[in-house]
């Protein structure tokens, strides 16, 4: 008796998923060719605008304050709860972090001099539409690390790093006028491999 | 004999004195005959004169278009006159020609130069031009000071910091994709961070103050 009733709550969730889903397309048309185009572009402007304040943040030239504002403008980019993998030669393991902790470890690290650089940055899954309307892809970026410490000593290393991204049309009222705009949020940051 | 001397000498002044009557007669009538000739002038001199007269007006006027110039000498040189003067005349007139073709261009080009710097300081005075100067000097500052003084400076041109800034990412048909809605200060804030080529300006909302409250950018120029 109460294996049927967990094969009926089963298909009935199956059913719900997949109503869900034929709501889902029949509800949103396809993109134009263009308007995909230009949201792939979107997605990968944001992964190297991380790039960027990754670096900004990591420099040790950058003042406190503007890498305290520089955290914040970065952290708008990710989704709620996402982590960024870290990960060392020294080590096998990689760690994951929250983003923010992530960032405030970056700016804190124990390096006269930290460059990091991000480059080959790329899609591997490319952006698909999800059953809620949201699109899902993957990029993946090479990040060099250097860092060098008082006496001298360099430390580098040059990690594989695969980022997801979603990317959601909302919208919103500004000057009374209704705007449709793609939110782009980065979510969880993994390492897939780290190389000297 | 001395009165058939003076008798002999009376004869001989008398024919010296008819002699020089006739002489003088001749010459007079010789005078009379070529007179005519210096006072009214051949066909070919009235030409000269009159090229000549004309010459001396197109150097004197100062009224006479160099369209206008060209085509009167051009009118004279084509009678072909070796006359120097005429020659020496036509020089001037063509100096003159080439003087005020000259003055000419040169008036043509300090009014074009002008009226381009009087729309270069309109270009220069609109908002547009302004922000756009301000986003190049943003992007492009040396130092984070310089870019926070640019910033606050552009503000000035803000109702307010948080001014919404719309980016357009594509358009279809009707449809128009914006990227997330942000603000001029996160905007510029950007601008300093990625150092990177501002999105073109599509649209400016101004208040009553004549402050921008609303800006459009587009990614798609």
């Amino acid at each position: 008796m109460k294996s049927i009733k967990y094969i009926f709550t089963g298909v009935f969730l199956l059913f719900l998923q997949l109503n869900t889903q034929l709501f889902a397309q029949t509800n949103e048309p396809e993109l134009a060719p263009g308007r995909k185009a230009a949201i792939d572009s979107l997605a990968l402007e944001k992964v190297r605008d991380l790039s960027k304040y990754i670096s900004i943040i990591g420099d040790k030239e950058t003042p406190f304050s503007e890498a305290n504002r520089v955290i914040e403008r970065a952290m708008e980019l990710f989704a709620e709860g996402a982590q960024m993998g870290v990960s060392s030669l020294n080590s096998q393991e990689v760690k994951y972090y929250g983003v923010r902790t992530y960032f405030r470890r970056l700016m804190a690290l124990n390096y006269d001099k930290v460059k990091i650089s991000w480059f080959n940055i790329q899609y591997i899954s490319d952006l698909e539409r999800q059953p809620d309307g949201r699109y899902v892809g993957v990029i993946t970026i090479y990040q060099k690390f250097e860092g060098i410490s008082e006496d001298g000593m360099k430390y580098q290393d040059t990690t594989k790093k695969d980022i997801t991204v979603f990317v959601e049309r909302k919208q919103t009222q500004i000057g009374g006028r209704l705007i449709g705009f793609w939110d782009v949020l980065l979510g969880d940051i993994r390492v897939s491999e780290t190389t000297q | 004999m001395k009165s058939k001397n003076l008798l002999n000498n009376f004869h001989l002044n008398r024919s010296i004195f008819f002699l020089a009557i006739v002489i003088f007669a001749g010459l007079g009538v010789s005078s009379c005959k070529k007179q005519p000739s210096s006072t009214v002038p051949t066909a070919e001199e009235q030409r000269i004169e009159k090229a000549k007269a004309d010459l001396r007006a197109l150097l004197n006027d100062n009224d006479m278009s160099i369209e206008e110039m060209e085509n009167r000498l051009d009118a004279i040189k084509a009678l072909n006159i070796e006359d120097p003067e005429v020659v020496s005349l036509i020089a001037q007139v063509e100096a003159k020609i080439a003087r005020l073709k000259a003055e000419k261009l040169r008036e043509e080009e300090d009014a074009r130069r002008r009226r381009e710097e009087e729309m270069r300081k309109q270009r220069e005075s609109e908002p547009a031009y302004k922000l756009n100067s301000y986003f190049n000097r943003i992007a492009g500052a040396a130092s984070t000071d310089e870019s926070n003084f640019q910033i606050s400076q552009a503000l000035t041109m803000f109702s307010s910091p948080e001014a919404p800034v719309l980016i357009i990412i594509a358009k279809d048909g009707d449809i128009v994709d914006y990227d997330e809605p942000t603000t001029i200060n996160k905007y510029l804030n950007y601008l300093k961070d990625q150092k990177k080529k501002a999105d073109a300006i599509e649209n400016i909302v101004f208040d009553d103050n004549g402050k921008i409250k609303e800006l459009e950018l587009t990614k798609l120029r």
